[in-house]
């Protein structure tokens, strides 16, 4: 292994502030596009790329020189962060869609089940357009009933409905071409 | 994704919420060798101990007439005798605020972590006086740490917070250990006598040691039992109790017991 992370993982392991900033500068970007990656999500990209950078700056000596470089590691920790995440948030989707009225509950939380349909979901929510998009991760993703997205938007229950039935129908056709049933 | 790259204000929302898990200076306690492990702790603890104490509290009297601030100052500077030994530049430690004396401590005893965890704990340092292994030095140093910070939180009203029960093991079995050097310094060497000490609670294991350096003790016919419960064993060692407050049992040779109960707290000295 070359010397320099030798050095970084001695100096993180000491404590010296510096060697943190190093690392996150040499490495922040990485790790956050690969958490984006896993969760499809900016703001948990943000957390799981924090998680794992303390982590990191707790733990040190778990850093093995010999079996890979920096890069290597905290991608994987990223990654098993990410979607430590993304169960986390299917499991509420579903605890919310169980405990809601059936006729009031937008959507099949299924839809999001596997963290690999996850990112391609998220994917094609992005490509939405900004009404619909808002509309359909408040209420996919965040578990919102209608209701509350109409609220959370301030626009009458029928809008919000319309916009997440277009938005959904714009999903299916998206996501169809990209091979998901 | 039209946002490869995080927020700007990313960078040091992770700073601080990192030196709030670790401060910086602070050794990863992972790579402490075994010996320096509890001191690791002990430290950690009292520091995060130390950072709420409150100005009226930093004045609080404490134990042996020394106010909370002087006790700092006293076990830095008893810490200064390893960090001297070890060429490690102690800080100077005549301080006149609180403040100034915590952060003195806590250089210092970040400075031996690291260095505990960057140069193998071998040979032997001097100690005011007292000759002992390096890795033994840094477990006396954790005994310490703790009972002054326990003072310190029995002063200001917090409950005690003992190491656990691995750590509290290897510190009594380090003060087990040098109980023969007591009684010889203290005049009370018993050749030919051995000792069996019954720990109970969260230790529970039990030592044998021959009383005088010279003759080996039959291990198998000791002179004296003693069984106590390990905390209170390690407070009575501390001289944080009496004996009279501690509860113990003791069978066969009354004198015997006698001597290496008086030699119990030999090597404590506040």
């Amino acid at each position: 292994m070359s010397l320099p992370e030798s050095e970084l993982r001695a100096r993180l392991i000491s404590g010296e502030e510096a060697a943190l900033a190093e690392l996150y500068d040499s490495f922040g970007p990485i790790v956050y596009r690969q958490a984006l990656r896993v969760t499809g999500d900016w703001a948990a990209a943000e957390d799981v790329t924090q998680e794992v950078f303390v982590y990191v700056w707790a733990h040190p000596s778990r850093f093995d020189p010999d079996r890979g470089d920096f890069r290597t590691w905290l991608g994987m920790i990223a990654h098993r962060r990410g979607v430590d995440w993304v169960r986390r948030a299917v499991a509420q989707n579903r605890r919310e869609a169980a405990s809601a009225d059936p006729e009031t509950v937008v959507g099949p939380a299924e839809l999001a089940i596997t963290s690999l349909a996850h990112a391609l979901i998220r994917r094609a929510v992005d490509a939405l357009p900004a009404e619909q998009r808002t509309a359909v991760r408040l209420a996919y993703f965040e578990g919102h009933t209608y209701r509350h997205v109409a609220t959370a938007l301030g626009i009458p229950e029928g809008t919000a409905k319309s916009r997440l039935r277009t938005g959904l129908a714009a999903l299916r056709r998206r996501l169809a071409t990209e091979g998901m049933p | 994704m039209t946002d490869p790259n995080p927020s700007r204000g990313l960078r040091s929302a992770i700073l601080t919420a990192a030196l709030d898990a670790r401060p910086p200076g602070y050794p990863d306690p992972e790579a402490l060798p075994p010996q320096a492990a509890p001191y690791g702790r002990e430290v950690r603890k009292l520091d995060a101990l130390l950072r709420e104490v409150t100005a009226a509290q930093w004045g609080t009297p404490v134990v042996s007439g020394m106010t909370a601030h002087q006790l700092v100052d006293h076990l830095a500077e008893h810490d200064s005798w390893l960090a001297g030994s070890l060429r490690l530049d102690p800080p100077k430690t005549q301080a006149s605020t609180p403040d100034r004396t915590y952060l003195a401590w806590r250089e210092q005893a970040f400075a031996l972590l690291r260095h505990a965890v960057f140069t193998p704990l071998a040979g032997r340092v001097d100690l005011a006086g007292l000759s002992m292994a390096v890795g033994n030095a840094y477990l006396n140093r954790a005994f310490e740490t703790w009972i002054h910070a326990d003072d310190i939180r029995l002063a200001i009203g917090r409950p005690t917070d003992p190491p656990p029960a691995a750590h509290l093991r290897v510190l009594a079995d380090l003060h087990i250990r040098s109980l023969p050097a007591a009684l010889r310094l203290s005049g009370r060497d018993r050749p030919g006598h051995g000792a069996r000490i019954r720990l109970t609670g969260l230790v529970r294991e039990e030592w044998f040691i021959s009383l005088s350096r010279d003759t080996a003790a039959d291990a198998a016919r000791p002179s004296v039992t003693i069984t106590a419960d390990a905390l209170e064993f390690c407070y009575l060692a501390a001289n944080r109790r009496t004996l009279e407050a501690v509860p113990h049992t003791v069978t066969g040779d009354d004198g015997v017991a006698a001597d290496l109960l008086a030699a119990m707290t030999f090597f404590s000295d506040e």
